[in-house]
């Protein structure tokens, strides 16, 4: 396992060095949503490509399961000498995958327009380095940070509106402590908009991020746009309290992906007691709890839900 | 966290083990180093010195940091703050 997480950080390391993304993709997949939107400004949409990137991960874990990283031991070795032809590779997501990401961000421009909040977007965006952060490689994650306060500074960003909870939690809470002199605003979305309507019929339970609940202090703020939008809410403490809302297993996935399916398969066992529509705040969490609720729930995004 | 202070903030712990009943990957496994209390154990082991025994990594490399474990704990440690130094420790050197 030591070999495979070594592996880990050098290919998240040197593909952020090449290409300020963590995964080895087409870039253009992160910008392609921002068409027609003004580029640039003091205060920017920054998507840190999380929600497009999210369709890789799926790829990326299916990958490393294929190369051995679940099982330890000599297998992790394999796969650990894998990661280097893994760098290699272009990953692609599906199109309907992508879709998808494309539609939750321009809801998300198009609830903060009818809001009357004004921003810009950059095209060539680097992804936060949220990843390094959360699998332990601070160092690395120190460094990378510096780098991409400093595009932000560049392009004279004063202000950052996020879109979800990684990326809020370490521009928020973690730059500050490892980027001297930082000094950007970050909000998420949700502290904007103010929704119309909702897009979907019936009770939903909501699945928490684990960022959002309890780090980040937003439990209550997506119920209440929930609220706003006439959803009903199907609540349990045991499943849906701030303690017990479990998380979707999603950070461990490059780690063990077969600890990560087997947490994100209870966690759909519980939210289904309460609904077969699940609605989560995260990209990581959607992807993880649609592929193990695979035919049991129906999981949206809080950005396709709200109108 | 330093290494010193997630040391004694880990020692702190009186393994009652509530924190099992709410953490994602020890309801998952179902083995004692998959859980807070045990991740607990395998930081002291880690801050000393014990990096490369294959639990240890393995527990602290697996912590989702959901945090779940801190709200039901009673001695409101800072369980995951430990288990992020420890595997500094584990990964940095430090």
């Amino acid at each position: 396992m030591e070999d495979w997480i070594r592996a880990l950080r050098e290919l998240i390391v040197e593909e952020l060095k090449r290409s300020k993304f963590p995964l080895p993709a087409d870039r253009s997949i992160c910008s392609k949503w921002m068409e027609g939107m003004a580029e640039g400004g003091r205060r920017i949409l920054y998507t840190s490509c999380m929600y497009q990137l999210a369709p890789l991960i799926d790829k990326a874990v299916d990958l490393l399961r294929a190369m051995g990283a679940s099982s330890g031991g000599a297998r992790a070795r394999l796969a650990a000498v894998g990661a280097k032809a893994f760098g290699r590779l272009v990953l692609r997501p599906d199109e309907e995958r992508l879709r998808w990401a494309e539609g939750v961000l321009k809801n998300i421009a198009a609830m903060l327009k009818r809001a009357g909040v004004e921003f810009g977007v950059l095209r060539d965006e680097p992804y936060s380095g949220a990843l390094l952060y959360e699998l332990g490689f601070e160092r690395d994650f120190a460094e990378y940070a510096k780098s991409v306060y400093a595009y932000f500074k560049e392009k004279g960003v004063e202000e950052v509106i996020t879109v979800d909870p990684h990326t809020y939690h370490v521009l928020s809470q973690i730059y500050p402590k490892y980027v001297d002199g930082f000094d950007l605003k970050v909000y998420s979305y949700m502290d904007f908009v103010k929704p119309a309507g909702a897009r979907i019929r019936g009770r939903v339970v909501v699945h928490d991020s684990c960022l959002y609940a309890r780090y980040l202090g937003k439990y209550d703020v997506y119920r209440r746009l929930l609220d706003e939008a006439g959803v009903e809410r199907a609540e349990d403490p045991y499943v849906t309290g701030r303690a017990y809302s479990g998380c979707c297993g999603g950070p461990i996935e490059s780690v063990r992906p077969d600890v990560s399916a087997e947490v994100a398969k209870l966690r759909v066992q519980q939210l289904a007691k309460l609904s077969e529509v699940v609605v989560t705040e995260c990209p990581i969490c959607y992807v993880n709890l649609s592929k193990a609720g695979r035919g049991v729930v129906k999981v949206y995004d809080l950005a396709e839900v709200l109108a | 966290m330093r290494p010193e202070e997630a040391r004694a903030e880990a020692g702190r712990c009186a393994r009652c083990g509530f924190c099992e009943a709410v953490c994602p990957t020890y309801n998952a496994v179902r083995a004692r180093h998959y859980g807070p209390r045990g991740r607990l154990a395998m930081a002291l082991m880690a801050l000393d010195g014990m990096a490369h025994d294959r639990y240890v990594v393995e527990s602290l490399a697996t912590c989702l940091r959901c945090r779940a474990c801190e709200l039901v704990c009673p001695a409101s440690i800072r369980i995951v703050d430990v288990i992020a130094a420890a595997r500094s420790a584990i990964y940095e050197g430090a």
